[in-house]
């Protein structure tokens, strides 16, 4: 909020895009970001579909939904995976790029030193024809930590499927997206809370049986 | 002189609470605070805890400090109406969106920004200033130059926490508990209370606090009983401090706490703030630290205790 802020004091330079910490969860907090610069805002990960259209119509700004990849669950100020301070740690900065999960139970998630996120890849792809329905036009194929060979397949898969979900008619869920999305997810896929259900869980009857326990 | 502020997690508590020497308490109304159901409270029985408030000159704020569903802000625009129309004032908001059509409805309300409002710089706390707040709250992790550079330059109220708990996350950017376990129960006014979001509901499952073990891409063990750290802390050494620098509020946080436990925290807080007052050259810490070192033990049982049963909750 400070940062959309000091924006907005030097003139409004850039098109300000608010991200998922900025917990925009009703369409009056979008409007206050609107009315203070914003002109796209990604609500909170909790916020459902259903909640973001409302949201959408009634804010009169741009709506961001996240697709795919991991969904933000916590942000913290110092790195979990180094033991010493960044300037002196030899493994910074090198482990936020490697894979760390963080297990316990039947749960998965994904530690990034200063951030978590879900174990699972968020997933719509199935549900792509709804969205837009809906009338959402930004999406979302989160990249943060990935490989470049995540961030282009998944891509090229939404790129496709989206084109046929605009162009209306059947929406099939073809095989060869189904194996690109699951070879790129290791821990499973879930659809987060766009259902109103918790993050982890899937709703849809194509990629459920990717949704594995651990 | 900065006003001591304590829970309210029931009537009981309420009176405790102001009887051990609390200038003022906060209380949630029932599906709209950081806390489940039974540590908030209903319009009447908040009525009744601001008619004893007000009986002792002193100040009542009710939390409504979740962020809730759009389709809920009609809701909470009959709640507050309501509670304004009985006499109440003072409100504790997360939501900037809330926050102005609050006080643009009703000009005379005084607004404090949330703790879930992550304020940790001038900045945040300008931008909550502007949507209606008059003071705000201090995110735990805040620093001393910060607080000090807001009270010198932002012309906003400062409040800082003295018994609460530093999350692991930046505590309001947090949704580990309801990727776990997340549900809905929708209560005979229409809210939801979203039971697993802190955020939402205030039911947190405290996830972060299980024991993880830390695997690394080929699925080898590479730390096992990993801290998420998420400690409860009691500040006693900086009160000092914080009543020279002219902070507005010190807080004692706590609702699901015992009754006992949280008159007993305020009676501390109460008669330190007095001695510091009343000679502040003379003032040492070191009396003090036996009695607060058996609040803390006492605490942390309770908070231990509570924590593995809503661990356990959270696998039902």
């Amino acid at each position: 909020m400070g940062v959309l802020r000091m924006l907005r004091e030097k003139g409004g330079p850039v098109p300000a895009h608010m991200g998922a910490y900025a917990n925009v969860y009703t369409h009056l907090a979008a409007g206050v970001m609107r009315d203070a610069g914003a002109v796209r805002v990604r609500p909170n990960a909790e916020v459902s579909l259903d909640e973001m259209t409302i949201l959408a119509r009634e804010a009169g700004v741009e709506v961001e939904v996240l697709v795919h990849g991991k969904i933000p669950l916590g942000v913290t100020d110092r790195c979990f995976l180094l033991t010493e301070p960044e300037e002196t740690d030899p493994k910074c900065p090198s482990a936020c790029g490697e894979v760390h999960w963080l297990t316990s139970r039947q749960w998965v998630l994904k530690t990034v030193g200063k951030g978590v996120l879900s174990g699972r890849d968020m997933c719509l792809l199935e549900h792509l024809p709804r969205l837009v329905a809906d009338g959402f036009r930004v999406f979302r194929v989160e990249g943060l930590y990935e490989t470049a060979a995540y961030r282009s397949e998944i891509g090229a898969v939404y790129r496709e499927a989206l084109g046929r979900a605009f162009a209306g008619g059947s929406f099939a869920l073809e095989k060869r997206w189904a194996d690109v999305v699951r070879r790129h997810a290791p821990r499973g896929l879930c659809n987060g809370y766009s259902f109103g259900t918790a993050g982890r869980t899937y709703v849809g009857t194509v990629l459920q049986d990717a949704n594995s326990d651990i | 002189m900065a006003e001591l502020l304590a829970s309210g997690g029931s009537m009981e508590m309420v009176r405790a609470a102001f009887d051990n020497g609390a200038d003022a308490v906060y209380v949630g109304a029932t599906g709209w605070s950081r806390r489940r159901a039974e540590f908030e409270m209903d319009d009447a029985a908040i009525v009744e805890a601001q008619r004893y408030a007000r009986s002792a000159g002193k100040i009542l704020r009710v939390a409504f400090n979740t962020l809730p569903a759009s389709s809920e802000v009609p809701l909470f625009m009959a709640r507050t109406d309501a509670l304004y129309a009985a006499g109440v004032r003072d409100f504790i908001l997360t939501d900037p969106g809330l926050m102005m059509a609050l006080k643009n409805r009703h000009p005379d309300t005084i607004l404090h920004a949330s703790v879930g409002c992550t304020i940790i710089n001038i900045q945040d706390a300008l931008f909550y200033k502007e949507a209606g707040a008059s003071q705000v709250v201090a995110e735990c992790r805040m620093g001393k130059a910060t607080m000090r550079r807001i009270k010198a330059e932002a012309g906003v109220g400062l409040e800082v926490l003295v018994h609460a708990t530093t999350c692991y996350t930046l505590l309001g950017r947090c949704t580990m508990s309801s990727y776990t376990k997340y549900g809905h129960r929708v209560d005979a006014t229409g809210k939801d209370h979203f039971p697993g979001s802190p955020n939402r509901g205030g039911l947190c499952y405290r996830i972060c606090l299980t024991d993880w073990d830390q695997v690394g891409a080929t699925g080898e063990i590479e730390a096992s009983g990993v801290e998420l750290p998420n400690r409860a802390y009691f500040l006693a050494d900086d009160i000092p401090y914080l009543i020279d620098h002219g902070v507005d509020t010190i807080k004692i946080q706590g609702r699901e706490y015992s009754v006992p436990l949280v008159g007993r925290m305020v009676r501390f807080y109460r008669d330190l703030i007095d001695a510091c007052v009343r000679d502040r050259a003379g003032f040492r810490m070191d009396p003090w630290r036996g009695r607060m070192a058996r609040i803390v033990a006492d605490r942390d049982a309770e908070r231990s205790e509570k924590t593995a049963g809503l661990i356990s909750e959270s696998l039902g």
